[in-house]
Order: structure tokens, then sequence, then C-alpha cells
């Protein structure tokens, strides 16, 4: 009888509560991903995967020992995979790319810049025949950003994380201001 | 003191000469008045005594003009000939400071005569905004008229002196007459010329700006019984406006003319626009007849507006495609002309009428040309005033799919298009016969499409041509379409499209596409293959021959920008299939290809390589593709893995394949080089 109590408590002990936490690691590495591919020159693969963070087998072997530590923790916290690969996703991705050529020589002028929440703002002194396309494009690309942060939250079954994910892309968007852009910080506009 | 007094200090004074030897006299008055004009603490001085004829002036505290005059405060009034008697009084040479509610005390040239019921004014050299202002009034038994003349006004100055929060930025130089016609404190009769350079404006919101206008303008106001009578004339010959979302740079070749006029009828709080004429020279020209009241919010009570776009090229490049601008329908321009009539009621447009003429629609994206349109456009919100409206064209493109000449009747309505009759419009050398065509668009029901058609003898080479595909296909496609409907932006076809391809059948299931013209499509379809003659599609290929047929099927295809993402093919040797099964010596080192490299080489090296072709029992290739790899099948499962081909007879060759996982792109890339008629080269797959 006693026997049968010290199983029943282990068993009791092996019913584990993971609490999935923000991948914050994960997501700057796909904000830097997805970021690197909007403006690289090439057009993203419709189907390309995203890669993992480790290897196959390092995963596997990480799973396991999670697998196994968890018959003795009774709560865990882990991480989770940041899964960008839906067609939603794949779609603002393409539009956010086809974009970028046009976005790119407004940046290099310093017509628009970086704001610190990683979206894009108007420095002002447009030219009255730029003013028109720099709005909508402004107010293109801003609107992509946010879509595309709720599409990954979504994605992940995480809505919640919209919020952590777009601060999470604007330090990335910033990290990726190429030289001569414009981007804010503290308040104020720096060039890089 | 009145004039009998003045007169006796003047002849008094005409003596004290010589007793005292006096050369100059003062006498101040409180006031000296004549028909409403009032001078307050005046003081007069009799100077030159000595001289036949004395000189005499005025120094006054305050002037206060008779109404409407009668807010300017004109102060340290200075005449250097003054006279003044019954209803007579005379200021010539005068000098005064004026101030009013509006500006700040500003020094003046005057000259004031009031002569019975007549009165005379002029101001000038009044310093206002940057620039100089001249008034000159005159009155009579009550009617009056002025003229206010203002030169080189700096506009920098009015916006700070107007304090206006909704303008960010404003200058340039404005010469501005003013005349003015009236009664006592009635205003009949009002006209404005201006003339403003180098107009620069910026609002707050950045939704309205200006850059170097040159603005001439007039504006007449003329008192009526009921009302106002008004006409006005506006015209930039130069600069450049931003009016969100449209830009224009104006130049002297092609100016904007504005003319209009009418009556403003203040009882019935409403604007009758007799005629309002706006010319944009070479692009435009609007004509408009309305009545507009004011009583509550702006509401357009009739108008009839009649536009004639002369050039519209230049239209759709000033006017429509900023407002196209980053959406899917950018890059869409527009040339030829087009001449319009609407009718609008109580702020809603009853009808319009569009007469296109020999219309080009181009799209810089490649998505859609219309060349030569024609005909007649009506449009009203009313079913029971439906007409009939006419489209014809000398040809068509979608995407790269050209159509013939055609023509469509059809009514129009809000949110419903309706198809008056069944066109038959010949497309690739086959037709496209529209049974049935219907659009509505309702808020409760969201928008939905009828559409019946059939497609027969599309010809496969010509649509092969079409599309810039690498293999030209032989054959031709034809087709039921019972109905498609058009929900959360997918397009649905519901029915089949049958192709007659290499001797067999192509089916076509399911066909579903999303943002079609947009930067990401996508399309989802089952496709159907049978008894196709692979003599026919070897040929085609170039994979090298092939005798026999061919059955098989793409399920739950997905392609995103016409890329495969995923789908279930697979494709092979029919059962019981009577045909004769032979494959060339090339055909097999294609295939093996396929599979690896140490079957190909045995072939190539061995005994077989004496031999042309060989028989064979049945060949298959499958593919289950997902997240970029396929996942290989064969014709049946061997040790190890799948048989590509199953061989017959003597000498018997049975390609197998073992690598069941293999990349997408590296299987294309090595379909793509068996399909072309350059040398083989074969690696391993991976």
């Amino acid at each position: 009888m006693k026997k049968i109590s010290v199983i029943s408590a282990l068993f009791l002990t092996a019913c584990v509560t993971i609490n999935i936490y923000f991948p914050a690691a994960a997501t700057e590495k796909v904000a830097d991903e997805i970021i690197q591919g909007i403006q690289e020159e090439a057009s993203p693969q419709t189907n390309n995967q995203t890669p993992a963070l480790l290897p196959a087998w390092q995963v596997s072997i990480y799973q396991a020992i999670d697998r196994s530590l968890s018959v003795f923790i009774s709560s865990a916290h882990a991480e989770a995979n940041l899964s960008v690969n839906n067609p939603e996703i794949r779609q603002i991705r393409t539009r956010m790319k086809t974009r970028f050529p046009s976005l790119a020589p407004y940046y290099q002028s310093g017509v628009i810049g970086v704001n610190a929440n990683g979206l894009l703002t108007s420095r002002g002194n447009v030219p009255l025949k730029e003013r028109n396309k720099v709005k909508k494009i402004i107010s293109a690309e801003n609107a992509d950003r946010k879509n595309l942060y709720h599409a990954i939250a979504n994605a992940n079954s995480h809505p919640e994380w919209a919020g952590q994910i777009e601060a999470t892309f604007a330090r990335s968007w910033i990290k990726h201001v190429q030289p001569g852009w414009w981007y804010q910080d503290g308040g104020t506009w720096k060039q890089k | 003191m009145n004039i009998k007094q003045l007169i006796l200090i003047i002849l008094l004074s005409a003596y004290l000469p010589c007793a005292f030897s006096i050369d100059s006299l003062s006498i101040s008055a409180a006031s000296i008045k004549a028909n409403g004009w009032h001078l307050s603490n005046t003081t007069l001085t009799l100077s030159e005594l000595s001289r036949p004829t004395a000189k005499v002036s005025l120094s006054a505290k305050k002037l206060n003009l008779p109404a409407p005059l009668n807010n300017i405060r004109l102060l340290n009034i200075r005449c250097q000939q003054f006279s003044w008697h019954d209803n007579y009084l005379n200021c010539q040479q005068g000098k005064l400071q004026l101030q009013t509610a509006l500006f700040k005390k500003q020094s003046a040239i005057f000259s004031l005569r009031v002569k019975n019921q007549q009165a005379q004014l002029t101001l000038n050299d009044l310093a206002l905004f940057g620039g100089t202002v001249s008034l000159s009034a005159q009155e009579k038994n009550g009617n009056w008229v002025a003229e206010l003349k203002a030169t080189q006004i700096n506009l920098e100055k009015i916006k700070a002196f107007l304090k206006q929060k909704k303008l960010e930025s404003l200058s340039g130089n404005a010469n501005i007459a003013i005349n003015l016609q009236g009664n006592m404190t009635r205003i009949d009769q009002l006209l404005i010329n201006a003339l403003t350079t180098q107009l620069s404006v910026q609002d707050t919101q950045g939704k309205l700006a200006t850059e170097d206008v040159n603005l001439k303008s007039t504006l007449s106001l003329k008192k009526q019984k009921n009302g106002w009578q008004w006409q006005s004339t506006q015209i930039i010959d130069t600069g450049a406006i931003y009016a969100e979302p449209v830009y224009l740079e104006i130049t002297k070749d092609q100016p904007i003319h504005l003319s209009a006029n009418g009556q403003l009828l203040a009882q019935q709080q409403k604007i009758k626009l007799h005629s309002a004429k706006l010319i944009h020279s070479g692009v435009a020209m609007i004509q408009a007849q309305a009545t507009i009241s004011y009583q509550q919010n702006l509401q357009i009570q009739t108008a009839e507006i009649h536009t004639k776009l002369s050039n519209l090229e230049h239209f759709s490049a000033i006017y429509l495609a900023p407002f196209i601008a980053e959406s899917a329908l950018e890059g869409f321009n527009l040339q030829g002309d087009l001449t319009s009539n609407v009718t609008i009621n109580n702020n809603t447009v009853s009808y319009l009428t569009a007469h296109l003429n020999a219309i080009t629609i181009n799209d810089t994206k490649h998505r859609f040309q219309a060349n030569t349109l024609k005909g007649t456009v009506f449009w009203s919100p009313f079913i029971d005033q439906q007409k009939t409206s006419t489209l014809e064209w000398d040809s068509l493109k979608v995407k790269e799919i050209p159509f013939d000449a055609g023509s469509l009747n059809f009514s129009i309505t809000e949110k419903h298009i309706k198809l008056l009759d069944s066109p038959n419009i010949v497309l690739l050398d086959g037709l496209l016969a529209i049974e049935q065509f219907e659009f509505n668009s309702t808020p409760d029901m969201g928008t939905s499409v009828k559409l019946r058609a059939r497609i027969s003898d599309i010809s496969l080479t010509k649509l092969s041509n079409a599309m810039h595909w690498e293999n030209t296909l032989s054959g031709t496609m034809s087709g039921y379409i019972p109905s498609v409907t058009y929900k959360d932006d997918t397009l649905n076809l519901n029915g089949s499209l049958k192709m007659q391809l290499f001797d067999g059948e192509v089916t076509i299931n399911k066909l579903a596409s999303a943002g079609m013209f947009s930067d990401f499509a996508r399309l989802h379809t089952d496709i159907e293959f049978k008894n196709l003659d692979l003599n026919e599609v070897t040929k085609q290929f170039k994979v090298g021959n092939i005798q026999g047929r061919i059955s098989g099927f793409m399920q739950n295809v997905y392609l995103e920008n016409w890329q495969p993402v995923s789908f279930f093919a697979w494709l092979g040797t029919p059962e019981n299939d009577q045909s004769t099964h032979k494959i060339s010596h090339k055909a097999v080192r294609n295939i093996a290809s396929l599979g690896g490299a140490n079957a190909a080489d045995i072939i190539s090296r061995g005994v077989l390589s004496w031999f042309d072709d060989f028989g064979y029992e049945k060949l298959a290739l499958g593919c289950y593709l997902y997240n970029g790899v396929c996942q290989m099948m064969g014709a049946s499962a061997a040790e190890k893995g799948y048989y590509l081909i199953k061989g017959r007879g003597i000498p018997r060759i049975d390609i197998i394949g073992f690598n069941t996982k293999v990349d997408w792109n590296t299987l294309v890339k090595r379909l793509k080089r068996i399909t072309t008629p350059t040398d083989i080269t074969i690696e391993p797959l991976h």
C-alpha cells in the first residue's frame, strides 16, 4: 500500500504545466531574417521554410531532454518556436518586398525615416510632386508592418504577442537601417 | 463755433497786423461738423497774415466719419490748407493717423472735401502688410462709392495678422483693387480685382499646398431685391498645386480657368449657380449649373454637370493616377477622349451618361489592355430608369491572353451590372460564349457574381505562344462554366474546363483564385489527365520518344505567384492499356536521370546501349509536394524504392527510384533540362 502511495505521488509530480513564454530570441532572429529578405534584391521563395534555429538532430535531443526533465519538474517554462510560414505572412512579405524598391530612394534622400516604433514617418520637406506617393507608400508600408505582426502572432496562436512582436521588430528595423538613412533615437532624428 | 464767429475772427485778424505785427493766429474749437463728418479738438491756425492771402491750416485730434466708415478712427489730423463754413469743409495736403479695431496706428496723406450733401475723402500712402494702400471715397446724399487699392501686399504679413492656425505658411504678393458702392450703411455693389503672384500656401494638415502660383481673380457682387448677383473668374497660369491627392503643375500653355456666375439668395439660403466653367487647357473642361442650399448643411438640390475630357492621357496622369496610387489599380492609364453628363438631385447622382471615344486602356503591369474602346454607358441608381449601355472594342488583352474585337450590351445601376445579351467573343481561334453575367453588391449580402459561359476550341498552340511557354502545346480547349462565385476576394469556378490535349483529355476542376491581379496571386485547382498519347507528349517536350498512354491527376494544387506550393500528383500508364509500350534510349536516360546517375551510366556504356528502344509494362511518376520537398512515387513499389519504369520483353529494363524525397526546386531544374533539346547532364538527386 505504501509502495502504491509513493508511485501515486510520483505520478502526481509528473503532471506538468508548461507555460509558453514569448520567444524573444526567436522573434528577434525571425525579424532579422524577414527584414533582410525584404531589403535584399532577390524575391523570396514562396515555399521557403523558415530555417530551423538549430539542426534537427539537436532539436530532437533537446526535446527528449525536455520530456525527461518534465517528469521530475512539476512546472516548466518553455519558449515557443515562432512560425512565420503561412500564406498570409508570405503575402504580406511579398507586398513589402515589392514595395521596397519604391521606398529606397525616399530612405536615402531622408524624406522618410524609421521612428522609434519601427514605423515609417515623413520627415517633412517632401516635394509637392512626391507628396501623395510618399503619404500613400508610408501608409501602406506601416499598415503591412502592423498586419505582419498580427499575422505572426495569430499564426502562433498567441494574438496577445502582437505588441511584443512589434517591439522586437521595431528594434530590428532600426538595426537594419542602412548608411544614409534616418532613424529616431531618443526622440531625435539621426542619420546612419 | 459757427461760420459767423469765424468770419468775425478773420475780419479782426485783418486789422491786427497793423497794430501788433502778428504773423499767425491760432484758434481752438471743440469740434467742426459738416454732414456727418465731425472734427473734434480742433485748432485752426492762420499763418502768413502779413501776406495778401493768409494760409489757414487745421489740426484736430480726431475725425469721425459717417457710416459705413464710422468704425475707422482718423487721428492727429493736420491740414496744410483748410477752409470751412456752413456745410462746407475742405482739407487739402493733409496728414493723419488711421486706426481701426484691426490695425495699429498708420500714417497717411489725406484730403477731405465736404460741400453741402457731397463729400470726398482720399487716403494715400497708407503702409500696410508690407505694401501701400490708398482709399478714395465719395459720398452724395447718402450714396457713396469707395475705391481701395492695395499694392505689393506681403501675404506672409497677412497670415501673421490673421493669426490663421489652419495655415502653416503663406507667402506671395498681392495687388488688390476693391470698388464698393452703397447707400448709408448698405453695400450695393462690390468689385474685386486681385493679382496674386508667387503664392505659396501650406496648410497644417499637409493636404493643401501651392508653390509659386500666379492667380488672377475677379469677383463682382451686385445687390438685388432678393439677394446678390455674383460673377467670378479665376485664372492660374503658373505654379504648382497639391490638393490631396492631386498634384498639378500649371504652365502658361495649359492654364486653369474658372468662371462662374449666379445668385446668392440670402433669404432662401440658396446659391444659384447659373453657369460654372472650369477649363484645364488641353486636359478637361467641366460646365455646370446647380442650385445649392446652405440652410443646414451644404446640399446640392439640383445640378447638371457636363464634362469633356479631350486628352485622357493627361487627365489620367494628373487626376486619376493619384487616386489609384498604391491600390490594385495602380499602373492603369487611359488614352482617347470621353464626354459625360451627370445629373444630381438632393446630393445624389441620378443619372450619368458617358460617351467613350476610341479609348485605350493600358496597364504598366501588363494585367489588362483594351484598344479602341467605344460606346455609351448609362448609369442610374433607379431600376426603372435603366437604359442599355454598349461597349465595343477592337482588341482586349487579359494578362497575356488576347481577345478579338467584340461588343457587350449591358445595364448598370447602383452596384448592379447585368449583361443583356449573350455575346460570342473570339478568343485564341476559339470562342467564349457568355450566357449570363450579373454582378451584385449589397451591404447585407456582400458581392456576388453570376457567370455562365462556354469556351470552345481554344487553340492551345496560341495559348502557349501568348503565355510565352517554353513548350508549345497543340490541341484545343473547351469547357462549360456553369457558375462562378466571388466571395472573400476569392473567385471560384464551379464546373469543369475540359481540354482536348495530346489525343486525350485534361479536365480542370475546382478552380479558385485569389488576388489574380495582385502581387501575390493564389490559385487552387484539381487537374485530371485522361489517356494522353505519350508519343505526342514526348514529341512536344523533347524528352525522348515514349509510346503508350498516360493518365493521372494533380490534386489539391496550390500555387502562389504561379509557383507550386503543394499538390499531390501521379501520372502513369492506365490500367488495361492496350497501346504499344515502347520507350527510346534517350527517354530511358532522361527518366533515369531523375532517379540517379548510375542507371543512366549503365545504359550508356553497357550492352543496352546497342538498343534504340525498349518495351515496358508500365511507367509512372508521382509527387506529393509539401514544404518544398517532393515525396516521390512510381508505378509500383520496388525493393528499397519504386519503379519509374517497369520493363517488359527482352532486353528488359527497369528504372527504380531510390530517393523518396527530392527537393522540388532541384527536380524542376532537372525536368527543365530533360525537356529541352540540349545535351543531357545527369546528376544524382539528393
